[in-house]
Order: structure tokens, then sequence, then C-alpha cells
């Protein structure tokens, strides 16, 4: 492993026409590390996972994914995995044929991994069916075996535990803390704290674009007091840029 | 918008004029026959209700957020109000040439009551044709919710059920002495004499008391009628269960082994993918590649009113199905090529395929779908028209050789003019309609390719200015399509998707 960081941002701004979704953004995520992805509805962090996966150009600075700048589309996309909010699922395929389209595309021969992957996850007897009839969770997770099919070095989670029962939800937590054993670093962005609090090594709290805090869940708790936990430190850091935003509007 | 009402003004008009002369003729000469007001009365019933009953079963009989319409409001009441906003919709959309025709009508007998009944009768006809054809078409729904095989086969059924309509269409127009047998009776029943009903204000025309007290029947009891089996219906199909289709009621769905005759270290990886889900995704949902099937719909209906009208296989058939095959090879896959990977556009973009071998796999589909289709059609249509052979063997050549440089045109147009929104299907699934622009650039391209040939037949040269025509053609189709996956593979190398799509 190298020492350059698998993701590093410099200045990255992105806005839309006069709106600012994000904001000079500073960010460091060394290798093997889950990085918990924070921030209130419109925060900007859709908009930073969209530039980092090469879906979006950056207004303006740069930023780099496993090594590679975000402006070669070519050289991030076989390093990574993502999956968005929605899972990428056709629903006329069955669960296997979807992954093997993915694999496919790729261009990795996986069967194996396909069949260990939809067993861990529950999905082996379910693999045969059209993914139309599957629940929500069972598309989540399906999703997520996408993203990691092919062994990505940094793999992008936008709400992935969003929708899940308790049970597939322990499943997906526990992928994300073996993959991250495995040395595979995970952008994990979410509105469930508590997910955040027990897998990430460090949080990133962005608000208006920028990042307001950042640091490990324990030492951003302790900031604020002896029990404070992630989310005092969430309602603490977004209530008072939002004072902040109220004071400046008045 | 202002096109449509530009030429349903143009419409208005011509019905108007032809309205005015009528209403003077019946005025002064009268009606030896009630026959043709009957027949017209009939013909507006059952097309109107067919109608109504189609976009009551694709449309306007599932609700938008029926879980919060139907515990605000009875499903009586949300029955009647869908109803009342089709009979809206239809004044809407009717009312001004409708209304412009019957005082034309009017003004042609020269008594405003010829225009007040037929009017009246006109209302009255709406409202039935709209109570009845919601009962129909929430029936069936019903029947399709209930059973296994009609929600398997819904597409095929739809299909095959709009060509028997058709072909019943052409079969009563060309007034064959059956069609004569099965018209004549119900002539004498009391819906057909809505067209007694309607004339009645006409001066010079007479109809007996009992027949127009016939004609008031059918719309006093038809709409409370039609009404309450709407209600009863929908509320059956609102809370109804559903039967599951196989794909989607946890039976295991068969695979394809299309590619199975292909050697795989011919093609990338990534390209065997995307043809192998292309056309998996086609055989269990055929709305995908309607595009493909159009030019085969449109072909059957011609040859159908072609059949009926002369008894015999249209002479035209093989050269058509050769050209509807070049279509479908071309729109089956890659008219779309971005906007039709629909959700999965993210994850497209995000897994480093290679544009080449990403388009490369649209294009095989096209072919390998598409190709055998051009070939077999052209085969069968010829010998069944007994072209001789050498023909036979010629036009599909030309056929297939332009059908390869098909998918490459298609995608140009696709890229040009992508289509990105998504559209419901019935059953709840969604997908991606290529844009109609698309599809109008592809088939201009294709003419112009298809040009040499086309000319060279049309004026018969001989056959050496023939074949030279035939190699142009199929020259150029190869000369667009290289040209058009060149171009599509730049675009999609820097493409940029819209944030809104994400």
């Amino acid at each position: 492993m190298s020492d350059t960081p698998a993701i590093a941002t410099d200045s990255l701004r992105k806005e839309y026409g006069t709106a600012v979704a994000v904001r000079d953004l500073d960010l460091t995520v060394p290798h093997g590390e889950v990085f918990g992805f924070l921030g209130p509805n419109g925060a900007g962090k859709t908009s930073t996972i969209r530039m980092l996966t090469t879906l979006q150009e950056p207004t303006s600075g740069t930023a780099t994914v496993a090594g590679e700048s975000i402006q070669r589309r070519e050289r991030v996309t076989p390093r990574i995995g993502y999956l968005p909010e929605e899972p990428p699922v056709y629903p006329e395929l069955t669960g296997r044929e979807n992954l093997q389209y993915v694999a496919g595309l790729r261009g990795v021969a996986a069967d194996d991994r396909i069949e260990d992957l939809l067993n861990r996850f529950g999905l082996g007897d379910a693999a045969n069916r059209a993914v139309a009839g599957y629940s929500k969770g069972m598309k989540q997770k399906l999703g997520l075996i996408g993203a990691m099919v092919h062994e990505p070095e940094v793999l992008f989670l936008d709400e992935p535990t969003a929708g899940l029962d308790p049970r597939a939800a322990r499943t997906v937590k526990d992928t994300i803390a073996d993959v991250s054993e495995r040395g595979v670093t995970v952008f994990l962005s979410t509105h469930i704290l508590p997910v955040v609090e027990e897998l990430g090594d460090r949080v990133g709290v962005l608000q208006d674009g920028q990042l307001v805090a950042e640091g490990p869940p324990e030492d951003l708790g302790s900031r604020l007091g002896e029990d404070a936990d992630l989310e005092d430190v969430f309602l603490n850091v977004t209530r008072s840029r939002a004072s902040v935003g109220t004071a400046g509007e008045q | 918008m202002i096109a449509g009402i530009v030429v349903g003004l143009f419409y208005a008009l011509i019905g108007a004029v032809l309205a005015f002369f009528l209403g003077s003729l019946v005025a002064e000469e009268g009606l030896s026959t009630m026959t043709q007001p009957r027949m017209v009365a009939l013909a507006v019933l059952v097309i109107g209700t067919f109608i109504v009953a189609q976009r009551t079963v694709k449309r306007t009989g599932s609700l938008d957020a029926p879980g919060a319409v139907l515990t605000a409001a009875s499903p009586a009441a949300v029955a009647v109000g869908v109803m009342g906003a089709e009979f809206g919709r239809a004044l809407l959309f009717l009312g001004v040439p409708a209304g412009v025709t019957i005082l034309a009508y009017g003004l042609g007998t020269g008594d405003p009551l010829a225009a007040v009944v037929l009017a009246a009768v006109a209302l009255g006809v709406l409202a039935v044709v709209i109570a009845v054809g919601f009962a129909v078409g929430m029936a069936a729904r019903r029947v399709s919710m209930r059973s296994q095989f009609v929600t398997r086969h819904r597409g095929k059924l739809g299909v095959v059920g709009t060509f028997l309509a058709f072909g019943g269409y052409m079969f009563f127009l060309e007034g064959h002495a059956l069609s004569r047998a099965i018209v004549d009776p119900l002539l004498g029943l009391p819906p057909a004499w809505l067209g007694d009903l309607a004339l009645a204000g006409t001066p010079n025309v007479s109809a007996s008391s009992g027949q127009l007290l016939g004609a008031v029947g059918v719309v006093v009891l038809g709409v409370p009628i039609g009404a309450r089996a709407g209600v009863a219906l929908s509320r059956r199909v609102w809370f109804g269960e559903r039967v599951r289709p196989a794909e989607r009621s946890g039976v295991t769905v068969a695979g394809t082994d299309l590619l199975g005759w292909l050697p795989d270290a011919h093609l990338p990886m990534a390209t065997q993918a995307v043809v192998r889900k292309s056309i998996l995704r086609a055989r269990r949902s055929p709305f995908i590649v309607q595009y493909a099937l159009v030019p085969y719909f449109v072909l059957a209906m011609f040859g159908i009113q072609f059949a009926i009208q002369s008894g015999s296989i249209p002479s035209w058939l093989t050269h058509g199905m050769a050209v509807a095959g070049v279509v479908a090879t071309g729109t089956a896959f890659a008219l779309n090529p971005i906007g039709g990977e629909e959700g999965l556009l993210p994850l497209t973009l995000t897994c480093g395929v290679d544009s080449r071998s990403f388009l490369a796999g649209l294009t095989v589909a096209g072919w390998v779908v598409g190709i055998p289709a051009t070939v077999g059609g052209t085969i069968l249509s010829g010998f069944l028209l007994g072209i001789p052979p050498m023909t036979i063997g010629s036009i599909v050549l030309v056929a297939s050789g332009m059908a390869l440089g098909a998918p490459g045109l298609a995608m140009f147009g696709g890229v040009v003019f992508p289509s990105i929104e998504t559209q419901s299907l019935p059953g709840g699934s969604e997908t991606v309609e290529p844009s109609t622009y698309a599809f109008l650039l592809f088939a201009v391209g294709l003419g112009i390719a298809a040009l040499p040939v086309t000319v060279a037949w049309s004026i018969g040269t001989g056959p050496v200015v023939l074949v030279l025509a035939a190699v142009g053609s199929v020259g150029l189709a190869w000369l667009f399509g290289w040209a058009g996956f060149r171009y599509t593979v730049t675009q999609l190398d820097g493409y940029v998707p819209d944030p809104d799509l994400l």
C-alpha cells in the first residue's frame, strides 16, 4: 500500500448556477479507513460523492481517489465501487444475472465470488428470481454485492442501511467492517448516526458544503462533554452553523 | 399543443361544412331508411366504449397515490370522480369541434331544435360510453389481476387484441355478407335507436315513439347501470389481491444463452455482458424494444388491410419484411444508448467499462436479434409470395448488409436526441422510451442509405446498375453506422450526466 491517501481533496468546489453545493473542501482519507460522511439534507454529501466517483466534474479544485485524479475516469473507476442511494439493478433480471452483468462490465470473471457474496448476504435462495420481486433490503444487499464484486480499493456507500431491517442492516455493517479489515477504504455517507458511530474510524460533518467537524467519533464527542455522543456532536455543529447562518441573514 | 389546436380546428371546420350540407340535405329530402343513422350510433357506441375501456386499462383505472386517495374518500366517490374526470376531459377535447359540427348541422336544417336534440343525444351517448367503457375496462383489469396467464402474457394479448380489433374493423368496413348478418339484427335493438333519437328534432325525419323511448331508455338506464358496475368493479380492483407474474413471485426465472454459439474469445467480456443483459431484458419486458416491434406492427396492419380488401398476400410483403428487419436491428437496443441504461447509469459510468466495448454490446445484441429476423422474415414471405429464390437471396443480402450498419446509425440518433424520461408500464415496472426524434433521425439516415437501391429498383435498371446501387446502399449504411458508432463512443467517453438523472 502506498503512502498516498485513498481519498484526498484539495479545495474541491461544486457550483450549480449561483448555488454552491460544495465549498472548497479539503479532505484526506487514509487507506483502510471507514470514513463516516455526515451532514443534514442538502449539505453537499451527494455532490461530493458524485465528484469523487467521477459522475460529476468539480467546478474548481482537485481530488485523487486511489491515487488517481478524478479527472481521469478510466483510471479511477476500476479501483472504486459505488452504491448509490437507489441500488442500481435491472428489475427484469435475476439477482445472479444482475451481478454477472456488473462483473462482466468490469471485465472480471467472478462467478465464485458472486456465489460466495450471495450466500454471505443471504441471497443464495433468491439468486434466480427476478429482482422485481425483491424487497428494498434485498435490492440494497444486491447493490452492495455489485459494488464489491471486483474487490475495489475504495468503496463509496450512499445510505447503505437505509430501509433495511435490523438483520439486513447487521449484515451490511458486518460486511463494511470485514472489507475494512481487508484494507478497503470505505467512504460511508449516511443519516444513521449509530452506524457511523459503530463503524467509523473517523467522521466528517458537512454543512452548507463545508467540513465543520472532523475526527474520530469518540474525540468529537469528548469535545462536547463526557456523555456526548455523535448525535450530540452532529446537532451541535449543524445547529451552531445554522444559527450563524440565521444571524448572518439578519 | 398549438399545432394540435390548429389541426383540430381544421378538421372541425371540415366537419362543420359537411354537417351543414348533410343537415340541409336531410331536412329537404328526409330519410327513406334509418339504417345509416343507426349504424353510426352503433359505431360511436362501440368505438367510444372501446377507447374508454382501453384508457381505463392503461391509465385511468389505476390511481395516483391510491393509499392516500382511498383513505380520504369512498371508493364509490373516487370511481364516480374518475368517470366525471373522463367526461370533463372528453368535453374539453371534443366539445369545441363537436359543438361547431352540431351547430352547423342545425344551421343546415334551418331548425334550431335539430341542433339542440343532437347535442343532448351526443351528451347522453358520451355519458353512456364513459360509464360502460369504464366498467368494461375495470372488468378487464380485474380479469388481468386475477389470472396468472393474462398477467404474464398481457403484452402479447394486447397485440393480438389490437390486430383482431383492426381486422374486425376492416372486415365490417368491407361490408361482407357475414358482417351484414351480424350488424343487421343489431340495428333493430335500442342502442341503435339512438340514431333515430339524434335526428328526432330534424325536419322531415320521423321515428316511431317506441324507438325514441327505447333510445331514451338506453341513456337513462345505461348510465346508472354502467356507473354502478364500474363502482363495484373498481372496489374489487383497488382492494383486490393481484396474482404476481412468475418473474416477481419467487418462481425461478429461466436464463438464456443466445450467445452460446458465439466464440467467447471474439468478444470482450463487457460486450458479452451487455449483449446478454439486453436480450434477457427484452425477452422479459418486450416494451423495452417497442421501436423494433413498430415496423412489424405497421406491416401487419397494412398487410391485414390489403389481405381483407384484395383476398391475397400483398406483393410488397417481402420488401416490407426486409425493411422492418433492418429497422428492428437498429432500434432494438441502440436507439437510446445512454438513457436506456436507466437506473444503472451511475453504475455503468463508474464501473470502468470501455465505451467501445459497451456500445459494441448494444450493436451485437441488435445483430443477434435483428439479422435472423431480417433473413427469416424476408425468406418466409418471399416463398409465400412465390418470389424466385435468386430475388429473395438478393433482398436478403442487401437487407442483412444494411442491418449491420443500422445499430451505429441508431445510436447516433440516440445520443443526438437522448431520452431519460422514465415511463410507467402496466404492472408497476418502468422503462425509458427512446426519443421519437432519435427514431426519425435514424429513419432519415437509413432512408438516405437505401436511396440508391430503392431508386434503381423502382425505375427498373439493368442488373449491373442494380447490383452497384445495392452495394452503394450497403456501403452507405456501413459508413453511417461506423461514423455513428465512433461519434457515440466519443460522446460516452466524455459524458457527464445531469445531476437530476443520478
